[in-house]
């Protein structure tokens, strides 16, 4: 979930929260001080506007009428957002995959070659599995796929520790993989303009 | 419910909707116009502040927190205002009632206006019930009470139908009422003066009774720094004591919260003259104000004339008669050692009595018969010294007693000289007399009615009770200032009854069958002594002068007769012991200065007080001082048949000086029948004006100072008295109911017991236990010039069954 949706309806209800009580007071005939009731009401007034524009930013044709009709769009907005998300995760392990498979193993030994070919091969297998499970899959730690094999090469213990641990929790071929493989020994294939 | 709290609560919440519309909007992310809701905030702000303004105003101690409990507030102030307007409801029907009350219905016929007054009766009563039921009462259509009526008979219909409707269905008997009542028939009370009065009306009315105040304190001071002047001690302590009276009635006027009532007259220092000044008619109003208000100030004033006040700060005046300044009169001065009657007598220069001073009369009628009972008590009265106001000189001692003796003894002749079949003397003696010498007098002095009781024992026993009344015409006595004077007595039964008449109005009663009296007297006039020997007159004037001869005769015999009885006091006067019970003997005898003569004599004197222990001195008794009738009469034996007892004192008009008895005081002019205004047929050179003279015969009569006793009157002797024994009435007599007066002759030592009694006279049964009650008796020492002497008084004690 973007984390501006909560901070935006939380302000939104804190502001109007205040003016309540203000509101009740004055219902009470109680004295009040104005000037922070109309500050408070000015705060809600703001805090409305944002949780609209982010309604908007989502669904700019969408309408409600109340609170209740705002809950369900923004439970609406919510699930698009999560979607989007997952399908973000499967598209880096994808394209990960996609990255291994384009690269060459080069070392002076051919059965070193043949063993890490085999273990490329094994994480490979294990990115486009994790990609097509059902659900959300788990994220991949690191950066874009074109640079992931040259970050995840230098990670090193203790300073990424976590990074690390979720690899070999999440990830164990690819951590294999990385952890056998030296970054020159990744030779990534040119491709050649046409 | 009160219309202020929906409107109060409608304006916040009206002024909160917007502001929670908002709110809801806000919380659903809409948009809202924010301006108007500021604007709606500040003016649900101002709407709280008018609300709690309210309720501040009902429960100023009230709190709360919430709307809830706001909501508690105002219902509990609404509570509150629903009972008083309940009971400005009740208050509205019982002020109707009242106002009902309080009119009058007017019709030409009475029994209209009885039955209206009888409907008006079930309207009150109907409006007061329902003024009294629980809850709330019904409510009364129409304006106020005190236009309620006009408003009610003025209703028609269908005009006013709803009004009718609801007076009908709520108040029948109103209803009836005002149906039947025109508007012209119904007078309102008159209302009460505007009671709201502005703040500088109330200054006035506080300054306005400030001043009243003041000047009530002022003339209270006032009072309080003069003096009364008179020549007797018993007058001055009389007005001294009215004095006092009138002082604390305007201090305690002056007190009132209310405000003291107004007070007539000048400022204080001349209010005293001015009062003295006021006369009936032409003052009434002030006096009316005066008595109404300020009784005892009234009283004061009544009985003070002008020149017996002296005022703080200034000479006393001097009265016309040379009044002796009697300041601070309450003690007894001492008795000057001069010689004379006069000095003798009182205890302060003698002064003859003021004629001159201001007279009270036209005042009060009464008044005038308090002064002619005065004039006969003063007379009578040991201290008074009454003498001619022109200064007659005094006589010494024995000229004096040789004149009294002979006095009394042509007074004894007299009385014995009236015949039983004198009942009574002509009223057609003429009033006017010519005034030529010794023929005038005669007339002048007129028996108004004698009326002896018949008594077996006549003629010595002539009457068993008389009353005199003997009045010297002024005019009779030319020059002479007399007026009147008023001498009743009352005698014992076994006396006589005389009347000190001149043998010469025995003679005109004589001489009726042949002649009126005024012819009698025309033709003596005429024709002198020789004219009484005509035909006419002669068989008349022979028996009569052999009536006076026996009358003479039996005289001395009476005369003697009383000396060897030894009864030689005045009978008039009785101090009478009272048994009270004859079942408790033991209880305190009254005791008073009655005349039981007089009683006799059906005078009664209910207006006089009976004097009860009173003391000498009266200030410590806190009464009003009292002349003391009965003291004078038992120092005056030689009158005891010509003299009576003062007419009643009344209390609330005490006595007013005598300064007419003085006027009846001739000069003594020589003459060879004796002098004008002396009993006629006195002897010659008796003293002037007899009845004056023997009053002056009895104050020679009394011991002079230094005397080791002297008798004193039984009224003297009662004021004396400190202790008294009530008798035991014998039961022998008790059972015989026998009752009766038992007069005993006692002696006062100078300690004050009773040192002898004798009985003089009474039913021997009853005289031992009055002897022995009495023996027990003790008195305050007979003071004279400041000395304790013996005093010889006599005592009666009177036992009655029924008491």
């Amino acid at each position: 979930m973007i984390p501006l949706w909560p901070s935006t309806i939380a302000s939104l209800d804190d502001s109007l929260n205040q003016l309540s009580e203000s509101l009740e007071k004055l219902k009470a005939a109680k004295p009040v001080n104005i000037t922070e009731v109309t500050d408070q009401l000015k705060t809600a007034v703001e805090s409305a506007r944002n949780l609209r524009a982010l309604v908007s930013a989502e669904m700019p044709e969408a309408t409600w009428q109340d609170r209740a009709e705002l809950d369900v769009l923004i439970a609406e907005i919510q699930k698009r957002i999560e979607a989007r998300h997952i399908e973000g995760l499967r598209a880096r392990l994808t394209a990960l995959a996609a990255e291994l498979e384009r690269g060459t193993i080069v070392h002076r030994r051919a059965v070193r070659v043949t063993q890490l070919n085999q273990m490329r091969d094994a994480a490979v297998k294990e990115l486009r599995s994790q990609a097509a499970a059902p659900g959300k899959p788990q994220a991949l730690p690191g950066p874009d796929p074109d640079e992931w094999l040259d970050w995840a090469c230098g990670l090193q213990e203790p300073d990424d520790t976590e990074s690390l641990q979720t690899l070999r929790k999440e990830f164990v071929r690819l951590d294999d993989f990385v952890a056998n493989l030296e970054p020159n020994m990744w030779v990534v294939k040119k491709e050649i303009l046409v | 419910m009160s219309s202020v709290w929906p409107s109060a609560l409608g304006s916040l919440d009206d002024s909160l909707a917007l502001p929670f519309d908002t709110v809801g909007k806000l919380k659903a992310a809409q948009t809202v116009d924010i301006d108007a809701v500021v604007q709606q905030l500040h003016a649900a702000a101002e709407s709280g502040v008018r609300l709690r303004a309210l309720i501040s105003a009902e429960l100023p101690d009230a709190s709360w927190q919430s709307r809830a409990e706001l909501h508690a507030v105002i219902a509990e102030i609404q509570k509150l205002e629903e009972a008083r307007r309940i009971e400005q409801l009740r208050s509205r029907l019982l002020a109707l009632a009242t106002e009902l009350e309080g009119g009058k219905i007017v019709h030409r016929r009475a029994a209209r206006v009885t039955e209206l007054n009888q409907l008006r009766e079930q309207a009150i009563k109907e409006l007061l019930s329902q003024g009294a039921i629980e809850g709330t009462p019904p409510i009364l259509p129409g304006p106020e009470p005190d236009q309620w009526v006009e408003w009610a008979c003025g209703l028609q219909e269908p005009e006013d139908t709803e009004s009718l409707e609801i007076l009908r269905q709520r108040f029948p008997q109103l209803d009836d009422f005002v149906t039947n009542l025109e508007p012209d028939m119904w007078q309102p009370e008159t209302p009460p003066q505007a009671s709201v009065e502005s703040a500088e009306d109330a200054e006035e009315r506080r300054k306005a009774l400030e001043q009243r105040r003041s000047r009530l304190l002022a003339l209270a001071t006032e009072l309080e720094r003069g003096s009364v002047v008179h020549h007797r001690v018993l007058r001055v302590n009389e007005l001294n004591y009215l004095r006092d009276q009138a002082i604390k009635e305007l201090r305690s006027q002056a007190k009132l919260p209310s405000g003291p009532k107004p007070l007539p007259g000048p400022e204080a220092d001349q209010w005293i003259e001015w009062a003295c000044g006021l006369r009936e008619p032409q003052d009434a109003e002030a006096l009316q104000t005066l008595r109404k208000a300020f009784s005892r100030l009234d009283d004061f004033i009544a009985n003070l004339e002008p020149n017996m006040w002296k005022p703080a700060g200034l000479p006393p005046r001097t009265p016309p008669d040379g009044g002796r300044p009697a300041d601070k009169p309450r003690q007894e001065p001492p008795a000057p050692a001069t010689k004379g009657v006069a000095e003798y007598a009182v205890a302060a220069p003698p002064i003859p009595i003021n004629v001159a001073g201001k007279s009270s009369g036209g005042r009060d009628k009464a008044q005038v018969q308090v002064a002619r009972a005065e004039s006969a008590v003063s007379a009578l009265e040991p201290e008074t010294v009454v003498v001619p106001s022109n200064g007659t000189p005094s006589r010494s001692d024995e000229e004096i007693q040789r004149m009294q003796a002979r006095e009394r003894e042509a007074l004894a002749r007299i009385k014995s000289a009236i015949p039983e079949t004198v009942r009574t003397f002509d009223h057609r003696i003429p009033r006017s007399a010519s005034g030529k010498g010794n023929r005038a007098v005669a007339p002048a002095i007129q028996k108004e009615r004698v009326e002896p009781k018949a008594s077996p024992e006549a003629p010595r026993a002539t009457a068993a009770a008389a009353a005199v009344v003997v009045e010297p015409i002024k005019a009779a006595i030319p020059g002479e200032a007399i007026k009147k004077t008023v001498i009743v007595r009352a005698v014992p039964d076994d006396k006589p009854a005389v009347a000190a008449k001149a043998p010469q109005a025995v003679s005109a009663t004589q001489t009726e069958a042949s002649g009126t009296w005024a012819e009698f007297v025309s033709d003596f006039k005429d024709g002198g002594v020789g004219a009484l020997l005509q035909d006419r007159w002669r068989l008349p004037v022979v028996g009569v002068a052999l009536l006076v001869l026996v009358l003479l005769v039996l005289g001395t015999v009476y005369w003697v007769h009383r000396s060897h009885a030894g009864n030689n006091a005045v009978k008039a006067a009785e101090t009478s012991v009272v048994t009270p019970s004859n079942a408790a003997s033991t209880a305190q005898p009254a005791i008073s200065t009655d005349s039981a003569a007089t009683t006799a004599a059906g005078k009664t004197q209910a207006d006089k007080p009976k004097t009860k222990d009173q003391p000498k001195d009266q200030s410590a008794t806190g009464k009003p001082p009292e002349p003391a009738p009965s003291q004078a009469v038992t120092q005056a034996p030689a009158l005891d048949a010509s003299l009576r007892l003062p007419a009643p004192v009344p209390k609330a008009a005490p006595p007013v000086a005598n300064k007419e008895i003085a006027k009846e005081e001739p000069p003594a002019p020589n003459g060879a029948m004796g002098v004008a205004g002396s009993v006629p047929g006195g002897l010659p050179g008796g003293a002037p004006s007899s009845v004056i003279n023997v009053v002056k015969d009895l104050s020679a009569a009394e011991p002079k100072p230094g005397t080791q006793k002297v008798t004193v009157s039984s009224g003297v002797a009662q004021g004396l008295l400190v202790h008294r024994v009530a008798p035991q009435y014998p039961a022998q007599a008790k059972q015989a109911r026998l009752q009766g007066t038992v007069v005993l002759q006692a002696v006062i030592g100078k300690d004050g017991n009773v040192t002898s009694v004798k009985a003089l006279k009474g039913n021997p049964v009853l005289t031992q236990a009055a002897i022995d009650a009495v023996k027990q008796w003790r008195y305050r020492p007979y003071a004279l010039n400041g000395e304790p002497v013996e005093a010889d008084t006599q005592i009666s004690v009177t036992f009655t069954p029924q008491q």
